[in-house]
């Protein structure tokens, strides 16, 4: 190919992969911190997880509020129902991301607004146009919108578990309870973010075969809220605990958490679990490669 | 002004939706040039460009950029694209929307911004370029879509409906711009459907009708080629109801009309109507005040063809 002698191509410092990547995953991640009511409500999101902060230093005797020797009560006291409400067991740390309530409910008011917008925004407004024309590929730019998705959505349900639990080994006595919590939590912690990480790809995939925010919005609020309920009826009317697991993939990865860190659990099914969230990826997946072939994914 | 090779060659391209037909049987080819793409809207003008660049696939024939096979990697890297629609992230400074499109491409981070911001600069926007971009006029936000169409230094620059919604000094500016990219060795092909907005860009127009390549070439090259067509032209003189007596005797002029003060003639065939408009100038008394051709422009060419 001849090119004219004055023209010149540019000449500059390549990069590629992450990197190429990383200014849309970032400005995914950052979504919420560009007004002030998207750090409210990033923070309205951490309630839970703050929650736990004041237990633990009330637990701890760093705050000194109620009845003397609320502290030992608290923490002494607790018949094993309630480990989830006792920082010196390792389920304390991270159960409050992994229940419907309040877990899910924050979950889902983070996700609605950053992940399940993130595509279907960007294809009704034709901007994915411009990310094509970069030599962006489908699956890289759908990669790229996961990833700062999952990034924000696993500060609260993998760094406030983990801060959780450094604060408290921190405060205790001695090495105790970190030796005691701490492989127990890191399994945990691995699942959760592994969990986190699917949540927010079916989120992302939904985003992707939507065809505006809007709905995007309803139909993952609907998906996740809604088989958790159909889940939570049929299980009960049916006498079957286990049909939870299998019906919602918001109890399908609670129950593969739970699973993966040892924790007491009962009338549930691993395997229907795996089989649910699989099987509802997988066919997002497919959804989401005819709908992000370049030509389907303009309007 | 064309380079040896051209920088976008269509062979025999045609694009269906379905049983619909957006493009048929294109054969083009776009140089180091300013080329018009022109039609009116929905006759294939953007389907045209989005094959072009790529986001698009033919269902016949070849499409070639700078020698690589159209919507290849090597193809897209050669190529910048500048939207119809406002596609601008608001809250991002013009300097960095340009980063980030060029960090899209590979680009390392201190390249990207560097780039980013010389090429702003080269288009105007230095003292503005970081302001949110939700504070720009229209004009601001045209030359940074223009500006992260180029920054990639692309050989091939397609641009969608660029003047749509700037004010006059903006079109200017816009327009000088556009017209000095080919003097770098980048071709450009621009799409309009604001005809005399073109007029003053671009080398050779391309006229697009229903999904078919109607027309290729010069404006002036395409009105020869439409003999069959009069001529129409305005004549300001004194006394025009004399002139227009005069002149309805000549075997070119087909009709004369007066309006406004003007006349308007129709010409069957130029051959010998100057001349003899020449003479009779120089003996008219008040003289002949302006001549100005009415159909000689793209507008007129383009609705002569599409009837």
């Amino acid at each position: 190919m001849s090119q004219p002698l004055y023209y010149r191509a540019l000449d500059c410092q390549r990069v590629g992969g992450l990197a190429r990547l990383w200014p849309l995953a970032r400005q995914e991640m950052l979504l919420l911190f560009r007004t002030k009511l998207g750090v409210a409500l990033y923070f309205f999101c951490m309630l839970p997880s703050l929650a736990r902060l004041v237990m633990l230093l009330i637990m701890f005797g760093v705050l000194d509020v109620g009845p003397p020797g609320l502290a030992n009560r608290m923490s002494r006291g607790l018949p094993p129902s309630l480990n989830h409400q006792n920082p010196l067991r390792a389920e304390f740390y991270f159960d409050g991301a992994l229940r419907t309530m309040p877990g899910m409910i924050f979950f889902l008011l983070l996700t609605s607004i950053v992940v399940a917008r993130c595509i279907a925004r960007d294809r009704a407004t034709n901007a994915l146009e411009l990310y094509w024309t970069r030599g962006i590929s489908p699956w890289g730019y759908v990669f790229a919108k996961w990833l700062g998705g999952f990034l924000i959505t696993s500060s609260l349900t993998v760094v406030m578990p983990l801060v959780l639990w450094l604060t408290a080994c921190f405060l205790a006595e001695d090495w105790t309870l970190m030796a005691d919590t701490g492989p127990q939590f890191f399994v945990g912690l691995i699942a959760i973010a592994l969990i986190t990480g699917v949540w927010t790809a079916i989120g992302t995939l939904i985003s992707a075969v939507s065809s505006s925010a809007n709905l995007a919005m309803v139909a993952w609020s609907m998906l996740l809220v809604g088989s958790s309920a159909i889940g939570f009826v049929l299980s009960r009317a049916l006498g079957e605990d286990s049909l939870r697991s299998c019906l919602s993939f918001w109890d399908a990865g609670r129950v593969i958490v739970r699973s993966v860190a040892d924790l007491q659990q009962r009338g549930v099914s691993v395997p229907g679990a795996l089989m649910m969230l699989g099987a509802l990826l997988l066919s997002l997946l497919l959804l989401a490669k005819k709908r992000m072939r370049v030509t389907e994914a303009l309007q | 002004m064309s380079s040896t090779a051209p920088l976008l060659r269509f062979d025999g391209v045609s694009k269906w939706y379905g049983s619909v037909a957006a493009l048929l049987d294109v054969s083009l080819d776009v140089g180091t040039e300013v080329v018009g793409l022109v039609g009116k809207n929905g006759v294939g003008k953007s389907t045209l460009m989005k094959l072009a660049v790529g986001l698009l696939s033919p269902s016949q024939g070849e499409i070639e950029v700078c020698g690589y096979q159209g919507g290849s990697r090597q193809a897209r890297a050669r190529v910048g694209f500048c939207p119809d629609f406002d596609r601008l992230y608001e809250h991002l400074s013009g300097a960095r929307f340009v980063e980030w499109m060029l960090r899209y491409h590979g680009m390392g981070g201190r390249s990207a911004r560097e780039r980013a911001e010389e090429v702003l600069s080269e288009l105007g926007l230095a003292e503005h370029m970081r302001r949110p971009i939700r504070e720009y006029s229209k004009g601001m936000r045209q030359r940074v879509r223009l500006g992260q169409a180029l920054a990639h230094r692309p050989q091939l620059v397609l641009l969608d409906e660029p003047m749509t919604g700037l004010d006059p000094v903006a079109r200017a500016d816009l327009s000088q711009y556009i017209r000095e990219l080919p003097e770098r060795g980048v071709g450009v092909l621009v799409s309009s459907h604001v005809l005399h907005e073109l007029e003053a860009v671009v080398d050779r127009v391309i006229l697009v009708h229903q999904g078919r390549l109607l027309a290729d070439g010069k404006i002036a090259e395409l009105r020869a080629q439409l003999p069959e067509r009069p001529h129409r032209m305005r004549l300001k003189v004194a006394r025009p109801r004399d002139m227009a007596a005069q002149l309805t005797g000549w075997p070119e002029v087909e009709a004369v009309a007066i309006r406004g003060g003007s006349l308007e003639v129709s010409l069957s065939g130029d051959r010998d109507f100057y001349n003899r408009l020449t003479e009779l100038a120089a003996s008219w008394q008040g003289g002949v005040q302006e001549l100005t051709p009415l159909d000689d422009d793209l507008a007129a060419v383009f609705g002569y063809l599409i009837e």
